[in-house]
């Protein structure tokens, strides 16, 4: 990300803004989709964190923090957006699964179903970890200041949800195959 | 030390990767266009990441909220525990109790109530009002604190203390008969002396005839607790009338006008508790009852100025033990007030003069008004304005209105509604 843009948007610069997010609006939203599983809903969360990026941005101590900054505020969002969606949900009575159906229509495979089960038993805060750390890219120390937690926490976080995560695929392994279904 | 890899963290990068929106929606960088171009931007200090870097808060991401939260509360405890601690042992700057000072509020009589207003005539308001009449607003000396009386113009009245919002009021003193002038605060405002008419002590002879309205005839000083702790207490000699006792630049001394009932009115001197009564044989004529119904101290306490009751007015010099030294005639007038810098004396007729029996006959500025604490303005009531006079330039600001007070219109009547100044810290 430029500084140079940073120090413009932080000045008050709506255009200087405006380039910085079309630079990252693709992968945010992207990551909050990840997180969230509901195209709305990782919409909803990318814009408030674009929002509290510009309230906040005169705030900034470092410019060349802003991305890491910005991926903070994404999660907070998508932590928010996440609650919101349990509240409806309690409010009505039922529980919908994530959306895995629109994320991937046309799922081929077992495994790619198992895997794609494994990660969506998991929460908001377990699936933010996973996405910062194996789509993003992240080191651990980044992934630990984008998630607000001690390094130490992500990584004790991190084995343990790797662990539900081969639990939960050991146990769909195990179990039989409907008839006629995928081999 | 080595792990066991089944390659679920590549398998689980390639299917995220699968299944990540390749870009946002169609519309949605437009409308967070829409809604920042409606946003304004937060101060920096009113943003956490301002004072808590995220990369700190991180490393207490993990403590439980309660825990933060409890912390906070500590903190904060803590922090308003030392704010008080460091005001309560660093009160608020007052001034000295003599000489110039800063200007504070102006207190005045309109309607029969007490106002206060500051000396740009900014926040006039009321400060102290009731069914009776109050008037002859005096400061403390450290400002903190206002005294008035309450009560007919021409009858008993109390004698009440407030603080400088006008709270905390409390009635300090009733009198039996018609307070005469002056309320005088002590050099560390616990106390306030201040004179009334007995009417018992009113002669029957010429020239009060015991009339108990008539100018000084029958009137004692008091001193009274200023926190209302305790009863008045008269003063000085319970034989001699007495009026306008006013408290020399020590803190200790206090002239006053006294005299017997049938005239050889005099200068005297006593102690704050009214002790050590001496008459101050200066030599100046004056039989008029109404004789040394006006006095004040230099700043440094060398000379006293008053009025002789027959248009003239003293000055009176004392030596450091008090004794007087000499008195000289300065020049026509009554009620003089010396300048709280010194060097000027303003009268009630009006003129400013120098204090000086070189040539005071020379008028320096007219303006009948009361000296500033700074000692560069005068503030008079005139004509239903309240107006400020700038001793340098001379320029006239009128700064308020004031509503008249019928009881409080005679000539004498008037000094009581007269305005009257904080003294505040320079």
């Amino acid at each position: 990300m430029r500084p140079d843009l940073v120090e413009r948007a932080m000045g008050g610069d709506r255009d200087a803004f405006a380039q910085l997010q079309r630079r990252s609006i693709d992968r945010l939203y992207a990551t909050a989709r990840l997180i969230l599983g509901d195209g709305d809903l990782a919409q909803d969360a990318t814009q408030e964190a674009f929002i509290a990026a510009w309230r906040g941005l005169r705030g900034l101590r470092d410019p060349a923090r802003f991305e890491a900054w910005l991926r903070r505020l994404l999660v907070s969002a998508c932590y928010r957006e996440a609650r919101k969606r349990s509240r409806r949900l309690r409010a009505e009575g039922q529980v919908r699964p994530i959306d895995t159906e629109s994320a991937d229509p046309a799922r081929a495979t077992a495994d790619r179903d198992e895997l794609d089960s494994a990660f969506e038993a998991l929460d908001p805060e377990d699936r933010a970890l996973i996405v910062l750390h194996f789509y993003l890219g992240l080191p651990m120390h980044e992934t630990a200041v984008a998630l607000g937690l001690p390094v130490g926490t992500v990584k004790s976080r991190l084995h343990r949800t790797k662990q539900r995560m081969r639990a939960t695929l050991e146990a769909d392994a195990r179990r039989p195959l409907p008839e006629g279904g995928a081999p | 030390m080595t792990s066991f890899d089944d390659g679920l963290e590549r398998r689980l990068t390639a299917r995220l990767d699968e299944r990540a929106a390749p870009r946002a929606p169609d519309g949605l960088s437009e409308v967070i266009t829409e809604r920042i171009d409606a946003t304004r931007q937060r101060p920096a200090w009113a943003t956490l990441e301002r004072w808590i870097p995220m990369e700190t808060r991180a490393q207490f991401g993990a403590v439980p909220r309660a825990v933060i939260l409890f912390a906070t509360l500590v903190l904060l405890t803590l922090v308003v525990a030392t704010a008080i601690a460091i005001g309560a042992s660093n009160p608020p700057k007052l001034p000295p109790p003599f000489g110039a000072a800063g200007n504070g509020l102006i207190a005045f009589v309109s309607d029969g109530d007490i106002h206060v207003v500051a000396p740009d005539g900014s926040d006039p308001r009321p400060i102290a009002s009731g069914a009776e009449l109050e008037y002859l607003p005096t400061w403390s000396r450290d400002g903190t604190r206002l005294a008035f009386w309450s009560g007919p113009e021409a009858g008993p009245a109390d004698l009440v203390v407030v603080d400088a919002a006008g709270e905390n009021r409390v009635t300090v003193a009733t009198t039996t008969g018609r307070p005469f002038s002056t309320i005088e605060w002590s050099a560390d405002d616990t106390e306030i002396m201040y004179d009334a008419v007995v009417p018992e002590l009113v002669p029957d002879a010429y020239p009060c005839n015991g009339d108990d309205d008539a100018v000084a005839c029958g009137s004692r000083l008091f001193v009274t607790a200023a926190d209302g702790s305790g009863p008045a207490r008269q003063v000085g000699d319970p034989e001699l009338n007495a009026r306008v006792p006013v408290l020399s630049p020590d803190g200790h001394t206090v002239v006053f006008g006294g005299g017997g009932a049938a005239g050889g009115e005099a200068l005297y001197l006593m102690e704050w508790d009214g002790s050590d009564v001496k008459r101050l044989d200066a030599g100046i004529g004056g039989d008029q009852v109404w004789a040394f119904s006006g006095q004040s101290w230099s700043p440094n306490g060398d000379r006293i100025v008053t009025h002789d009751g027959m248009g003239q007015v003293w000055a009176a010099e004392l030596d450091e033990n008090g004794a007087l030294v000499k008195a000289e005639r300065l020049r026509f007038g009554y009620f003089p007030v010396y300048s709280p810098a010194g060097g000027e004396i303003n009268d009630g007729d009006g003129a400013i003069f120098a204090d000086s029996v070189s040539d005071p006959a020379v008028e320096l500025a007219r303006f009948r008004g009361r000296w500033s604490p700074d000692a560069m303005q005068l503030v008079r009531i005139e004509s239903g304005n309240l107006e400020v006079y700038d001793r340098d330039t001379g320029d006239i600001s009128v700064i308020g209105t004031v509503e008249p007070t019928p009881d409080l219109t005679g000539y004498f009547t008037s000094e009581r509604a007269f305005p009257t100044w904080q003294r505040v810290a320079q």
